[in-house]
């Protein structure tokens, strides 16, 4: 399997979780339920180890909506995600990926271009992995 | 001994160890022209933004020194100021429940971390030869 199995991973590790098994998505999600996760990924930063060789390290980066109809709830949601993945080592074929870091969180915010509006709060993690053998 | 560390997604770090007495200055200097090109990227970035046009304007930085147990600190936060657009700031950094993030504040700093890690080994240089090692 590629790099992008990283991210099959996460996804996979938060829907884990039997309250949120329905409710992750990748991406900005348009029928919304009042409790869900958005997650956002980006392709990942290749590094090489030495300076000839090839780029082959990856750090991942994912960006998390935790998403509820209060304050209380949107963060509830948020603690979940987190217990899922930090210090998560992912199984992925082909690579080796080291534990998943919590890189920041936000502010709970609440979105009131939406209808009903919402709450979220932004979780930002990691995943480096590089190929295996 | 120079320590640079960019694991931390949102942050620019470096452990610089035991370096001669007048490097402060350089350090400070090269540190502040980073933030100062940070800053430029990420106002640049916003300037395309639809509806956000006057939010670039908002983005700066604020320098803190110090000393804690290692020695001597220096540390920028760049950021935008709150009030006007500088308060929407954090939607297309983090995204809203109905737009995905766009990131270009990470993207910023990520573009400028190789420019960091020139500027402090540059500074550290001049500081030595300037006190004759």
């Amino acid at each position: 399997m590629s790099e992008v199995g990283v991210k099959d991973a996460f996804l996979d590790s938060i829907r884990e979780e039997p309250t949120l098994a329905q409710v992750v998505w990748e991406g900005t999600v348009l029928k919304r339920p009042t409790r869900y996760v958005s997650v956002f990924s980006d392709s990942g930063e290749r590094e090489s180890e030495s300076f000839t060789g090839p780029q082959q390290t990856v750090t991942r980066s994912f960006l998390v909506h935790s998403v509820g109809a209060t304050a209380a709830k949107a963060q509830e949601v948020s603690a979940l995600v987190i217990e899922q993945v930090v210090d998560r080592v992912f199984d992925v074929a082909g690579r080796v990926c080291r534990p998943v870091q919590h890189e920041a969180s936000h502010y709970t915010r609440l979105d009131k271009d939406i209808d009903p509006p919402l709450f979220y709060n932004v979780d930002e993690f990691s995943v480096i992995s590089k190929p295996s053998g | 001994m120079s320590d640079f560390d960019f694991a931390a997604m949102s942050t620019l770090a470096a452990d610089l160890g035991r370096v001669p007495e007048n490097a402060g200055k350089n350090v400070r200097q090269a540190t502040e022209i980073t933030a100062r090109n940070i800053k430029d990227s990420w106002r640049d970035k916003l300037s395309g933004s639809e509806g956000l046009t006057a939010a670039g304007r908002s983005i700066s930085y604020n320098t803190k020194t110090g000393a804690n147990d290692r020695g001597s600190t220096i540390s920028i936060e760049i950021k935008p100021r709150l009030g006007g657009q500088g308060s929407l700031v954090f939607v297309p950094e983090l995204g809203s429940l109905a737009t995905a993030p766009r990131g270009y504040g990470r993207s910023s700093l990520a573009e400028n971390s190789d420019d960091f890690v020139d500027g402090l080994t540059k500074a550290l240089e001049d500081a030595e030869r300037e006190a004759g090692l």
